[in-house]
Order: C-alpha cells, then sequence, then structure tokens
C-alpha cells in the first residue's frame, strides 16, 4: 500500500483557484468592449485595438485560466503540489492581471512606459509561475502521459514569452536586442501551437476518460501526438525553406488526427447524458478539425478567402476562441463544481451528520448555467466567423458577435460568482457546530 | 468469518464512485470489507480513507481496470483476508 504524498493537504484551499477564474471573464468582457467600440481592427492583425484585444484574451482569459487550473488540478491528478501556491497565487494573480492591463493601454496609446512595466510585471509573473511549476513537474515521478505533454508545454510557455518579452523591446525602441519582427509568427505559433494546444492535450488525456466514461486515450497516442508536435513545432520554428514548410503543413495533420481521434473517443463514452460539457469538447474539437482542414486547403491553393490577411485572422480568431476559449468555458462547467463538491467532501469526514446537508454538483453550478454559457458562446462564435464573410456588412457582424462575446463572457462571471457563494454558504453549513 | 462486499463504480462519472464508496463505507457491517472495481486510480479517495481510518490495497488488472480493497485500518484479519483475495484476483 502506497499512500505516500496522496494527502488531499496537498492541494491549496479552494479560494486560490477560484480566485484566478473570477478574475478572467473581466478580461473577456475588456476584449468584447474593445471589439465593440472599435470594430474596425478585424482591418489588421497590427491594429492596436486588434494587439489589445488579442493578449486581453491570451494573457488575461486564457493564461489566467490555465494557471488557476494547472494550480489546483495538479495536485489531484499527479499528486504533487505546485509549491508554495498560496504564497505566490496571490502574487501571480495581481501581476498578471496589472500586466495585461499595462500591455493592452501600452498598445492602444503606444507608450513606452506603459511597456515597461508590463514588461517587468509579466516578465515577473511568469517567472514565478514556471519556476513554481517546473520544479512540480520535475517532482512528479508517476504522473504518465498528461504530465508528459504538460512538460512540454511549460516549455513552449517559457519560450513564447521569452519570444514576447523580445517582442516588446521593439516597441520600446531596444533596436540593440536585435530582434526582427519577422518573429511574430514564431510568438503566435508558439503560444497557441505550443502551450495552448499541448496543455490542452495533456488535460485531455485525463479529463475526457475520467469524466465522462469514455475509452482512455492509447499510451502510444497520447506520447507520440505530443512528442510529434513538439518536434515538428521546433523543426517549423528553426529550420527555414522547404523543411519549415513542411513542418508547417505537418502541424495541422497532427493535430486534425488528436480532434478527429477525440471526437471519436467522445463518441464512444458509456453513459450519453446531456452534459454541456461535452457539447463545448464536441465543439471545439469540431472547430479545430475543421480549422486544420480550411488551412491545409489553403495551403494546397483552394483558398476559402481572397484574402490572405482575413483568413489568417479567421484561423486565429478560429483557433483562440472557437477551439481554446470553448474548451475552458467547457472544463469550467465541470471543473468548478466537481473540485467544490471534493473540498465539502472532505469538510463531513469528520462530521458525519454534515453528509446530509452536501449539495450535489448541479447544485452548486445549475445544468441550465451551463446551457446559457454554451448558447452564447456558440451565437458569438457563428456571428464572428459569419463577418468575414459579411462583405460590407463586416462591421455590423462584428459589432454584434462582440455584443454577444460580452454576454457570453459577463454570464460566465455571473455563473461562477453564484457557484462561489453556494459552496462558501454549503461549507459553513457543515462546518457550523 | 470475513466478509467482501463488491461495488462497481467502473461506469460512474466524478464524484459519484467517491460518493458511493463512502456511502457504502457508513453503512459496512463489522468484519466485512469493500472491493471495488474502478476504471482510474481516484488519488483523493485514498486521502479521504486515510483521514477517515481505513486501509486500502489496490490492484491494477488492466488498463481502466482496477480493484480496491478497503478495510478499517485496525483490523489485521480483514488486511490479510483482502490481500489474499488481491493475490488471487491477480492470478491468471
Amino acid at each position: 500500500m502506497n499512500t505516500a504524498g496522496l494527502s488531499l493537504d496537498n492541494v491549496p484551499e479552494f479560494r486560490i483557484p477560484m480566485g484566478f477564474f473570477l478574475s478572467a471573464p473581466w478580461f473577456g468582457m475588456l476584449a468584447a468592449l474593445l471589439m465593440l467600440i472599435s470594430p474596425e481592427l478585424i482591418s489588421s492583425r497590427w491594429h492596436p485595438s486588434m494587439l489589445a484585444t488579442v493578449h486581453l484574451l491570451t494573457l488575461g482569459f486564457g493564461a489566467m485560466i490555465m494557471v488557476g487550473a494547472m494550480i489546483q488540478v495538479l495536485p489531484v491528478l499527479s499528486s504533487q503540489p505546485v509549491p508554495a501556491a498560496a504564497t505566490l497565487s496571490p502574487w501571480i494573480r495581481g501581476g498578471l492581471a496589472s500586466g495585461t492591463l499595462f500591455l493592452a493601454l501600452g498598445f492602444l496609446f503606444n507608450q513606452n512606459s506603459l511597456f515597461y512595466i508590463a514588461l517587468a510585471l509579466l516578465a515577473g509573473v511568469f517567472m514565478l509561475f514556471l519556476g513554481a511549476l517546473g520544479v512540480a513537474l520535475v517532482r512528479v515521478k508517476s504522473g504518465g502521459d498528461s504530465v508528459f505533454s504538460l512538460r512540454l508545454a511549460a516549455l513552449c510557455l517559457l519560450v513564447t514569452v521569452l519570444f514576447g518579452v523580445l517582442q516588446l523591446s521593439t516597441y520600446m525602441d531596444l533596436n540593440w536586442i536585435g530582434y526582427s519582427f519577422e518573429r511574430t509568427d514564431s510568438h503566435a505559433l508558439l503560444g497557441l501551437a505550443g502551450w495552448g494546444m499541448l496543455l490542452i492535450m495533456g488535460v485531455s488525456f485525463q479529463v475526457i476518460p475520467m469524466f465522462h466514461v469514455a475509452p482512455a486515450f492509447p499510451w502510444w497516442f497520447c506520447r507520440g501526438s505530443s512528442a510529434l508536435l513538439f518536434i515538428t513545432l521546433v523543426i517549423a520554428l528553426l529550420a527555414s525553406g522547404a523543411i519549415s514548410k513542411a513542418a508547417l503543413l505537418m502541424l495541422p495533420l497532427i493535430i486534425c488526427f488528436y480532434g478527429g481521434y477525440a471526437l471519436y473517443l467522445i463518441y464512444q463514452r458509456k453513459r450519453k447524458l446531456v452534459d454541456y460539457t461535452i457539447r463545448f469538447w464536441q465543439l471545439s474539437f469540431t472547430n479545430l478539425v475543421l480549422l486544420c482542414l480550411v488551412y491545409l486547403l489553403h495551403q494546397l491553393g483552394l483558398s476559402i478567402m481572397p484574402e490572405s490577411a482575413q483568413f489568417y485572422l479567421l484561423l486565429g480568431f478560429g483557433f483562440g476562441l472557437g477551439f481554446v476559449v470553448s474548451v475552458m468555458l467547457g472544463m469550467l462547467q465541470k471543473i468548478v463544481p466537481f473540485l467544490m463538491f471534493l473540498h465539502l467532501q472532505r469538510a463531513c469526514i469528520h462530521e458525519p451528520g454534515a453528509f446530509m446537508k452536501l449539495p450535489n454538483m448541479r447544485q452548486l453550478l445549475p445544468q441550465s448555467d451551463s446551457k446559457w454559457q454554451y448558447y452564447l458562446h456558440i451565437s458569438a462564435l457563428a456571428t464572428l466567423y459569419l463577418s468575414f464573410f459579411g462583405g460590407d456588412l463586416q462591421y455590423p457582424l462584428l459589432f454584434v458577435a462582440a455584443a454577444l462575446l460580452l454576454a457570453s463572457f459577463a454570464w460566465l462571471f455571473k455563473t461562477l460568482w453564484q457557484a462561489n457563494r453556494r459552496y462558501i454558504e454549503s461549507m459553513a453549513s457543515i462546518t457550523a457546530k | 468469518m470475513p466478509n467482501l462486499l463488491a461495488l462497481d463504480v467502473s461506469d460512474l462519472e466524478p464524484p459519484e464512485p467517491m460518493t458511493a464508496i463512502l456511502h457504502e463505507l457508513q453503512q459496512l457491517n463489522p468484519d466485512t470489507a469493500l472491493k471495488v472495481c474502478h476504471r482510474k486510480r481516484p488519488v483523493p479517495l485514498f486521502s479521504f480513507l486515510q483521514e477517515m481510518g481505513y486501509a486500502y490495497h489496490c490492484v491494477e488488472l488492466g488498463v481502466s481496470n482496477l480493484v480496491i480493497y478497503i478495510w478499517p485500518e485496525d483490523d489485521r484479519l480483514l488486511a490479510e483476508f483482502c490481500h489474499q483475495q488481491a493475490s488471487q484476483d491477480i492470478l491468471p
């Protein structure tokens, strides 16, 4: 019997990840507001409002959720806590929130001083987080296939941040560093296909079979797809000419294969209950597979859009909002009430009578809330896609998409806030003498 | 005479397996151990069991096929019984 390191004492208090989860929707709302007031941002990836929107979504929403989830989920899945999580979390959350705001303001007003502050805050935050996460990921002894992917994802995040810092140097007239804007694609590719993709792959290998009673991903698939994706990404970034182009064609093939196989496993699940987390998974993987196919067709000269710049914006938004944000919204509907239930159940152990007061997961986060979240998000996504084909109606359609996105992120905050309130009340009721 | 109560939670979604196991443990008769069929190593359950004064023995029979024996930690007879049962599970 091996019980070493399995104590729930290793899991940080629930208020720690919840702080990250409650902060993230505000950045989603800010990004949606920017799209709402300046729909012309869709004209170019270099538009200041577009740069601000993208970083509000990727850092403020995406990274905020991912960091909070890693701190809580890693010890539950692998028994290995992120060191000093309770002490570091407020600093990481505060630094990430303020750093993202300064960065977005820097893009909007093109002020060097704002970039300097953002650089110091974000570099500090990611050094803290990656340092602590790195120690945890090295210490994990039996993390399985998920930890393998998470290690590669953490490595990609480190290089993404490094590229991001160098990227900022060009805004701050630090030309002596010699960084070229041509590397922007590397920064984006590492962040999306490296950190984002590998993290979601690692998490999905564990949570899809676990939460949805679906068949397990075979070990060869988990290790093989993660390793192949990582190696192809490195080749695409370091090589040039035909080799780099071939690697850029391989990437969507690997991702498409992963997405298709994940959809197949979800279809094979034993209990086909109505579950909005499953619908979010299906939505995100369908998006992923279609985007990969559309990209491959584009590379073969069969583009769905005449303008290449607009096509890549569509791909970026599709991957970010259609895949990554869909996964996050779905996972939050499941992981938040699950972790709450786990903490409440633990509080009941020494008070056998308290089991009667234990709410179920649906009472903590009602299914009707998840349903509205799903429909708001899918409406925003559909309108956003439509705006790329809207011709003269592009700005009005983008305006509607931004309004729906704003409603979706506001709904997320309301749902999480109410769930947290129910959790606090239940905990007080269970622990009351 | 030690007894074994079987519980199959392998088709349940989290947190139902843990809830079902804790429910059965609360009603467990003396001289009885719980044999749980599970598809995953339930890491959080193990720490719960420790806190509640139970010992456990987990046997992996294959991919997504685990058996966990649970008994009160101060019952040596049940401990021996569960280990014997577990060794029979492993036999082809």
